[in-house]
């Protein structure tokens, strides 16, 4: 579920946040400084799965992940908070994209915990400007080998 | 300052339906096993935590405050905590990976705490 979750969500932030250049998916030595702000990030951080029922068929799942903004400004950065904040907290949810990139239907919802700005300690480093993460996290329970999934 | 809650809900209610004596029982039964969880949540963060001078691991190990009955706090006092919990190269989350792991765990340890204790 992890890569259909992490496409929807990237998928989902590009269309409904339009003030956004790019939504970033984070891996290994990625360079962020040549994407043009104001722009997302999306670093996945662990999941959590639970077994809950006997015969070991059903589990619970806890994927938890941290999505950057980055802003030009201030101002821009509390305005881009408060949208993303209300984008992924909305109770409609994120329609489910498959591996194969099409719609399933489906959607799910997420738990957004809280947000963190972080100072930039480095003034040389304009990218780090104005930024800060929010803790997003999305639970699921489905059987084993399946797709299907409730919240 | 993103801030994650453990919360305990019902015992109140499994409280209310005890005596004197059984309540008090419970009541520290809790307290014992959140105390527990917690310095073990605090350890495994520590351990997780990216090294240079130690400074970080240190603080985070003796963090665990007990603020009031089952409530307890854990972080760390370093400047660079949030930035290193937020961007380090590879070790980024180890408070927020440990939290989740070891919060699932602390629920099921308190459960079968009191259960022990009623029986």
């Amino acid at each position: 579920m992890l890569y259909e979750i992490s496409l929807s969500l990237r998928k989902y932030l590009e269309a409904k946040v339009l003030e956004i250049t790019k939504v970033q998916l984070l891996y290994d030595n990625i360079s962020l400084s040549e994407i043009p702000k104001p722009f997302l990030t999306i670093d996945f951080l662990n999941d959590v799965v639970t077994v809950v029922a006997s015969g070991r068929s059903s589990v619970s799942e806890s994927y938890n992940f941290q999505i950057g903004v980055f802003a030009n400004s201030y101002s821009e950065l509390l305005r881009l908070k408060a949208k993303v904040q209300d984008v992924l907290a909305s109770s409609d949810g994120v329609p489910l994209y498959d591996e194969a990139d099409m719609l399933t239907g489906d959607r799910f919802v997420c738990d957004v915990v809280g947000f963190t700005r972080m100072p930039n300690e480095d003034i040389a480093n304009e990218t780090n400007n104005h930024r800060g993460y929010f803790d997003v996290s999305v639970r699921v329970l489905r059987n084993v080998g399946s797709k299907i999934f409730t919240q | 300052m993103t801030r994650y809650k453990f919360r305990v809900k019902g015992i109140d209610d499994v409280k209310s339906r005890l005596g004197t004596e059984g309540a008090v029982d419970v009541h520290s039964a809790v307290d014992d096993e959140m105390e527990k969880g917690i310095k073990r949540i605090a350890y495994k963060s520590g351990m997780e935590a990216p090294i240079d001078t130690g400074y970080l691991r240190s603080t985070i190990i003796d963090s665990p405050t007990k603020l009031d009955h089952a409530y307890y706090m854990y972080g760390s006092v370093a400047p660079y905590a949030q930035r290193q919990e937020y961007e380090h190269k590879t070790k980024r989350g180890f408070f927020r990976r440990v939290f989740t792991v070891e919060g699932a765990k602390l629920t099921d340890d308190i459960a079968k705490r009191v259960k022990k204790t009623l029986e």
